[in-house]
C-alpha cells in the first residue's frame, strides 16, 4: 500500500526483504566506513615490501613463498567478501516470519509491523545515514541498525525520506563517531614495521647461531 | 522501579544502570577471550603444517613468537574494548527506562524512545544467568531482563514457567551453531594473517642476509 507523502504524513511502503538487501546494505556500510578499502591497502603494502624483498633475495626459497601468495589472494578477497558473509548471515539469522513488513516514517520514528512482530524507534536512536544502490542504510552507535528497500517506495516517496532522514537524524559529534585521532592509522602502521624490524633482528640472531 | 503480576502475566519497568549494561558486557567479552585463544591455536596449528611442508625453521619460529605477541595484542585490546554503553549512544537516558510485558499472547520490551512486540514463535530460545533472562530472538541478538526488577521471587517463577511453556525447544542448539560460524573465519584470517608477516620477516631477513 503507497500514499503519496506530503507533509507531516505518514511515508508507507510494504517491504519484503531479500538475501541481496543486506549484502548491499552491509557492503554499503563498509564502503562508508573505507573498511574494505583499508584492508586493501595493508594487504598492498605487504605485497609490495615482500616482491622487493623477493626481488633483492632472488631466487627466493620455494615453499613458503606459495603459502604467502595463497595468504595475500585470500586477504585481499576476504577484505570485501567478509561483508557480503556477513550479510547472506544476517539475512538468514532473520525469522521468515520477519522478511515481510509495512514499514511507516512518521516525525516520531520508524515503525515496521509485520504478521508477527512490531518494531518502533524514535529517530533519536539513529546517528546517520547513507543510501547505497538499492537501499537508504539507517546508521546505529553500533554500525547499521535498519535499512529500506529502495523498490518498497516511489520517487516521490523516497524523496521526502531523504528529506526526512536529513531534518530529524542528527549525526553523532565528531568525537563520537570517529575516536579515533588523526594520525593514528600512521602510528599503528609505524608499530607494525617495527614489529616486522624486530623479528627480522630475532631471525638473524636465530640463523646466525 | 514496580512490577505486579496475575495468573500468567508479568509486568516490570526499571532503570538500567551502568553497572548492569557492564554485567551485560561478561559474556562478549569472554567470547573475545575465547576466540583469541583459538586464533592463538589454530596459528599455532597452521605455522606447524608449514612447517613440516616446507621445512622453513625460521617461519615457524616466527609465527609461534607472533602467536604469542598477537595474545599480548588482543589482551591490550580487550583492556580497551568500548564499553557496552556507548552502544546507546545519545539516547542512554531515555533507553534506560525499561518496561517488559510478557503474557501468554504477546512478549514486549519497550523504552522511551523504542518499542519491540514479538509473537511466541520468534523468540528462539532463553537462558537464565544469576542476574537476568535472557531472551534470543536471533541466534545473535539477545535482550536481558533484569532479575532485580522482580519484587517477588513468584514473579521469576511466573516469568520461567511462560518462558519454558511457550517457547519451542531446540533454538539453543542454533545460537550455538551461530557462535561457531563467527568464529571459524576470524580465526582463519588471523592464521592466515600470521603467516604473511612471518613471510614478510623471512623474506626481509633473506635480503639483508
Amino acid at each position: 500500500m503507497r500514499h503519496s507523502p506530503r507533509v507531516n504524513e505518514p511515508i508507507r511502503g510494504s517491504v519484503e526483504l531479500t538475501e541481496a538487501d543486506f549484502v548491499d546494505a552491509y557492503l554499503g556500510h563498509a564502503a562508508h566506513t573505507k573498511s574494505i578499502t583499508s584492508l586493501r591497502k595493508v594487504v598492498g603494502v605487504v605485497l609490495l615490501v615482500t616482491t622487493l624483498a623477493v626481488l633483492f633475495a632472488w631466487p627466493p626459497t620455494p615453499g613458503v613463498w606459495v603459502a604467502m601468495v595463497l595468504a595475500l589472494a585470500f586477504a585481499a578477497f576476504w577484505a570485501r567478501h567478509q561483508w557480503v558473509w556477513i550479510g547472506r548471515r544476517t539475512f538468514a539469522y532473520l525469522p521468515e516470519a520477519r522478511r515481510r513488513f509495512e514499514m511507516t516514517f512518521t516525525d516520531d520514528g520508524v515503525r515496521a509491523k509485520g504478521s508477527r512482530a512490531e518494531v518502533f524507534y524514535a529517530w533519536s536512536t539513529l546517528v546517520g545515514w547513507i543510501e547505497t544502490g538499492a537501499a537508504l542504510v539507517l546508521l546505529g552507535p553500533a554500525g547499521v541498525s535498519d535499512f529500506v528497500p529502495k523498490r518498497a517506495f516511489d520517487e516521490e516517496q523516497l524523496e521526502a525520506l531523504r528529506a526526512l532522514f536529513a531534518e530529524k537524524i542528527v549525526p553523532m559529534p565528531a568525537a563520537a563517531v570517529a575516536p579515533q585521532p588523526k594520525g593514528r592509522s600512521w602510528k599503528g602502521f609505524a608499530l607494525w614495521v617495527l614489529l616486522i624490524l624486530m623479528f627480522v633482528a630475532i631471525y638473524q640472531l636465530v640463523v646466525e647461531r | 522501579m514496580s512490577a505486579y503480576r496475575n495468573e500468567s502475566s508479568v509486568r516490570l519497568s526499571y532503570v538500567l544502570e551502568e553497572a548492569d549494561v557492564e554485567e551485560q558486557s561478561k559474556a562478549p567479552r569472554e567470547e573475545m577471550i575465547h576466540l583469541g585463544r583459538l586464533a592463538i591455536g589454530a596459528t599455532v596449528a597452521l605455522s606447524g603444517i608449514v612447517f613440516v611442508a616446507t621445512l622453513p625453521a625460521a617461519t615457524a619460529l616466527g609465527a609461534l613468537v607472533f602467536a604469542g605477541c598477537f595474545g599480548l595484542w588482543y589482551g591490550a585490546k580487550l583492556k580497551a574494548q568500548r564499553p557496552l554503553l556507548e552502544r546507546y549512544g545519545r539516547s542512554w537516558e531515555d533507553r534506560r527506562h525499561v518496561e517488559v510485558e510478557i503474557s501468554e499472547e504477546l512478549f514486549r520490551l519497550a523504552d522511551r524512545v523504542s518499542e519491540t512486540r514479538l509473537a511466541w514463535d520468534l523468540i528462539l530460545c532463553w537462558r537464565e544467568t544469576q542476574y537476568a533472562f535472557l531472551i534470543f530472538t536471533g541466534p545473535t541478538a539477545s535482550h536481558a531482563i533484569l532479575k532485580r526488577a522482580f519484587s517477588s521471587p513468584e514473579q521469576e517463577t511466573t516469568l520461567r514457567q511462560l518462558l519454558t511453556d511457550r517457547v519451542a525447544p531446540g533454538g539453543e542448539k542454533v545460537v550455538e551453531a551461530a557462535k561457531r560460524a563467527v568464529w571459524m573465519p576470524v580465526v582463519l584470517f588471523h592464521a592466515a594473517a600470521t603467516l604473511v608477516i612471518v613471510s614478510v620477516i623471512e623474506a626481509f631477513a633473506h635480503a639483508v642476509r
